[in-house]
């Protein structure tokens, strides 16, 4: 799963720690997430697009589907 | 009033079980140097650490959670490969002569109530440390 976190994370200068207490997950999980090596339920990722605004699959795609389009 | 965020309760819940943490130690010490009898207040702060950790598994967010579930799959099914390869082990090698040996070196008595009992811990002893073991790799690998 890929993801934008880090992104839009940086789009409104928050850290992890800020975007952590937000979505009231420890700062780990955020870097886990950004970085790939976790993938949040769906509930969190819900959650994560309720918090930038954004649809769900602007935030978050699929492996396979974002090789494929590249 | 606002209910605490879950990062909030999170905090409470590890000071806690450092204050309990610390209230063990201290009646260990205190049985141990000034030799009182504390069985009440240990059985009373063993409960309230139970109460306390059930609490906070609620606070824990997903990913501690999933830790812990993975650390105890995996941890605790490598300690019971490692419990059956010794029962295994036990009854067609010398291991149990050899463990009996070790038993009184280590106690000074290898009778059958201090194997029962070494037999008994050495279960949750093994699915504890199994348990730490993929702890730290499932923390270490998302780091």
């Amino acid at each position: 799963m890929r993801n934008r976190l880090k992104v839009l994370r940086a789009e409104r200068n928050w850290s992890q720690a800020d975007l952590a207490e937000k979505l009231d997950v420890s700062r780990q999980s955020v870097n886990a997430i950004e970085t790939g090596k976790y993938d949040p339920s769906l509930p969190l990722a819900f959650k994560i697009a309720k918090l930038f605004a954004l649809p769900i699959e602007q935030i978050f795609s699929d492996d396979e589907l974002a090789q494929a389009a590249e | 009033m606002q209910p605490l965020s879950q990062n909030k309760q999170r905090a409470i819940y590890r000071y806690a079980m450092y204050a309990l943490f610390a209230g063990l130690i201290a009646l260990v010490v205190a049985n141990r140097v000034l030799g009182l009898h504390l069985h009440v207040p240990t059985t009373i702060l063993l409960v309230a650490s139970l109460g306390v950790a059930i609490w906070g598994f609620t606070t824990l967010d997903e990913m501690a959670k999933q830790a812990h579930y993975v650390a105890w799959y995996w941890g605790g099914m490598g300690a019971l490969v490692v419990i059956g390869l010794v029962i295994a082990a036990s009854s067609f090698t010398s291991l149990l002569p050899s463990l009996s040996a070790l038993l009184q070196g280590a106690f000074g008595r290898a009778d059958a109530e201090t194997g029962f009992l070494l037999g008994l811990a050495a279960g949750p002893v093994l699915l504890t440390l199994g348990y730490f073991v993929w702890w730290t790799v499932f923390w270490l690998r998302r780091r």
